[in-house]
């Protein structure tokens, strides 16, 4: 093979104070676009917090409920009847309200606040202190509350605290008697967990006068270890009236996290949040990787001279596009990492930087420098010589 | 007598572009350039900078392109380089026409050529070395090659010490000398150079000079050197001048230098200083012609004045119808100016007996010559009166 100078990388390493405002260029924008996106990731994460915490391979919802916040319920009755169907081990429900749960803290005024609630017995939610505080639960108005929770409820800080809580939900005095973590969302500004008979006092009106712990807001299906999901999918939506939706977990997840994509304005908004990082990121690359080749113009005019054609040199930016996204990527990377670290721990929110997100960006970051890259080049590829000098 | 068409045509008269030799003894061709009309800007504010030049360039010719600054010796040097486009006329370089030419035209041409800029664009982030081996990464060459080439072209130039020194550790004449040597390192067929000696002093300019003179001659490579540098005019073959967009004036310095001493022989002239005799061989140009062609016929108006540079003419006076050859002319001798001085027609018809070469200077030029030497005048009126 024959041989070449490892022009793009000499050229980009030679001014090693040029490179490091390159390179923490490039780095802004991999930060700004790790945030965005960061940001709608952890919010579409956040609202199925819930949804992952089930255990069971198998959720039972109302046909209606198009999300968790349609709080669109069904007849208990359906669960008893699923769990006669072949490969189902337990059926549990699961109850939530939301819009109709004032929580007040003192003398200030109430803000609407989730309460979640489990059947005592039932092993539903993968929430360690569930079982942890089950005693206490069991009191009289007690509830677990999400440490995650917004400040504006008033909630104590420390576990030590919970005792002086002076609070009532739905106008009714309430005690916490222990700490979980599950994290806010965009419809709910904190969580209570409870057992259902206490539930059941909260909210009396639930049913229409009626039992309120006779709709459920979810149905949690566990499975035979032997059983196949989908035979008992099929089972299931042979056997249970046509109101009720049978589908597999992480599929309900999908849907919950398009609906909030789809609909909510925040989704949107972070959406476009992350295309204008993208932007930005093209602006900043440009302005580098243009201002570098400007000032190797004359350089890269008597290369051209010698007879280089556009192919080396549209190589050559790219080769040193790609270092240089490669170089900006890894310190923007780090950077977001620890700031998505102090996020989640300052917002409650569920801030992961997985691989699968780490490598679209680092794809954006190439992608942006190479639009950069071939916008700059675009003069010396169509001008004379003479005129670059 | 009457000039057939053969002898029409085997009469060839230069004045576009001067040849120096015959046919057969030509060196080959590199470049032609004829027309050529260049113009910079557009609409209002378009300006001509080059008018109708026409040059060409022989291989191994070492030529050296003078004239004030602004005078269009670059643009035609870039013209011709490729690094512009040619917009009227024909260059062609190596038998490639370069107007209108494709990409990859271009590219396969500027491949051909080295250049050599006044500026030394190098690249900062490499060693003089690894720049000069640029030039030559275009080609096959294998790696250790195209070292052993930059490290002896940069060692004959005085770099041997700093072979692995990057631009900002060099001089301005050392990069200079870099820049030398990556145009020269692919062994190209042109070089084209705009005031390479212009940063060197005068040590290292001998020694890019020498080196030039020594491509030329080994390996047949033309040089085109822009220069104001007067200490390397004499490693020029030819000295062209440029005014205002125009080739002014074309000399091959040593086929001047010879013409000057022909012009010194002749009695006529052996009052007028180098200089005023180098004037006048400038503004001569050449005709060639084949065996048997009549050069100036006996009884003609004289318009011309000729100077032989190689071949034989017979001089033959017609007397009552009878002719008769009365002398013969060869190398270095001069024929016409008789009648020029006098006013009078010819009184003899020239005749070549071989492939002839012959210097001509037009009736004007003749005069003003004569006019701007008095004691020219005096002399020649006593040689004619002594002749009679």
């Amino acid at each position: 093979m024959r041989f070449r100078t490892p022009l793009a990388w000499k050229n980009l390493t030679h001014d090693v104070r040029r490179l490091l405002v390159a390179v923490s260029g490039v780095s802004f924008a991999v930060i700004l676009i790790f945030m965005e996106l960061g940001f709608l990731n952890a919010l579409l994460e956040s609202t199925v917090q819930v949804l992952r915490r089930l255990k069971g391979e198998i959720v039972l919802v109302s046909r209606a409920q198009y999300a968790l916040i349609a709080a669109e319920r069904f007849d208990i009755r359906r669960l008893y009847d699923a769990r006669e169907v072949p490969g189902v081990a337990s059926v549990a429900p699961l109850y939530v309200e939301s819009t109709a749960a004032l929580l007040r803290t003192g003398n200030q005024r109430g803000y609407p606040i989730r309460v979640i609630a489990v059947r005592e017995g039932d092993d539903v939610l993968d929430i360690p202190q569930l079982a942890e505080f089950r005693n206490e639960l069991n009191g009289d108005s007690t509830a677990l509350v999400d440490i995650t929770s917004r400040r504006k409820f008033g909630f104590p800080r420390g576990a030590e605290l919970l005792e002086n809580y002076r609070g009532e939900l739905n106008g009714r005095q309430t005690r916490l008697v222990g700490q979980f973590r599950l994290g806010v969302d965009f419809a709910s500004d904190g969580n209570l967990l409870m057992t259902a008979p206490n539930f059941a006092k909260f909210f009396t009106f639930r049913a229409g006068g009626g039992d309120p712990l006779k709709l459920v807001d979810l149905g949690v299906v566990r499975l035979e270890p032997d059983a196949k999901v989908k035979e008992v999918l099929k089972n299931l939506r042979r056997s249970l009236p046509p109101d009720i939706e049978a589908l597999p977990k992480e599929r309900l997840i999908q849907r919950e996290m398009t609906f909030w994509r789809k609909n909510a304005p925040l989704g949107y908004i972070f959406m476009v949040g992350a295309t204008m990082g993208f932007v930005v990121g093209i602006v900043i690359c440009y302005q580098i990787v243009y201002a570098d080749i400007a000032d190797h113009m004359r350089e890269f005019a008597t290369l051209k001279a010698m007879g280089y054609g556009g192919t080396y040199f549209l190589g050559l930016v790219l080769e040193q596009c790609l270092y240089l996204s490669v170089l900006g990527f890894v310190p923007g990377w780090i950077i977001s990492w620890i700031s998505y670290r102090v996020l989640a721990e300052v917002t409650g929110l569920t801030m992961s930087l997985s691989p699968l997100l780490a490598l679209a960006v680092l794809l954006i970051t190439a992608l942006m420098c190479t639009i950069s890259g071939t916008l700059a080049v675009s003069k010396l590829l169509a001008a004379d010589p003479a005129e670059l000098f | 007598m009457k000039a057939t068409a053969t002898e029409f045509a085997s009469s060839v008269d230069m004045r576009a572009t001067k040849t120096y030799a015959l046919q057969g003894d030509q060196p080959k061709r590199v470049v032609r350039i004829r027309g050529l009309n260049h113009f910079f800007g557009d609409g209002d504010i378009k300006k001509q900078v080059l008018f109708e030049n026409h040059f060409d360039a022989y291989e191994g010719q070492i030529v050296i392109m003078t004239g004030p600054s602004g005078s269009g010796k670059t643009t035609l040097l870039t013209l011709l380089g490729t690094l512009r486009t040619v917009q009227e006329g024909s260059i062609q370089v190596l038998s490639r026409e370069l107007r209108g030419a494709s990409g990859a035209e271009l590219i396969a041409a500027r491949r051909d050529i080295g250049f050599i800029f006044q500026a030394h664009n190098l690249f900062n982030s490499l060693t003089a070395m690894q720049n000069v081996c640029m030039a030559m990464e275009l080609f096959n060459f294998t790696k250790s090659e195209m070292q052993d080439r930059a490290a002896e072209l940069l060692t004959r130039l005085g770099l041997g010490s700093r072979l692995h020194y990057k631009p900002e550790r060099l001089s301005g004449g050392q990069k200079q000398r870099v820049a030398i040597a990556r145009g020269l390192a692919h062994g190209p067929k042109i070089v084209l150079a705009d005031e390479p000696t212009a940063a060197l002093d005068e040590h290292s300019g001998r020694e890019v000079v020498s080196l030039l003179r020594e491509l030329a001659t080994k390996k047949k490579m033309t040089i085109v050197l822009v220069t104001h540098d007067n200490r390397i005019l004499d490693v020029a073959d030819r000295i062209v001048n440029m005014v205002d967009g125009r080739i002014k004036s074309d000399v091959l310095v040593q086929e001047a230098n010879l013409i000057v001493e022909f012009l010194k022989r002749v009695d006529a002239f052996d009052q007028l200083s180098v200089g005023t005799l180098a004037a006048i061989a400038d503004k001569m140009w050449t005709q060639q012609h084949n065996a048997g062609a009549t050069v100036i016929r006996q009884g003609e108006l004289s318009k011309q004045f000729f100077v032989i540079r190689q071949g034989e003419v017979d001089i033959i006076r017609e007397d009552d119808g009878q002719s008769k050859v009365v002398n013969t002319l060869g190398e270095g001798d001069c024929f016409g100016e008789e009648a020029l001085l006098t006013g009078n027609p010819r009184n003899a018809t020239v005749r070549t007996k071989k492939p002839t070469l012959l210097y001509v200077l037009g009736e004007n030029d003749f005069r003003d010559a004569v006019h701007s030497s008095e004691s020219l005048r005096q002399e020649l009126n006593k040689a004619l009166f002594e002749r009679q």
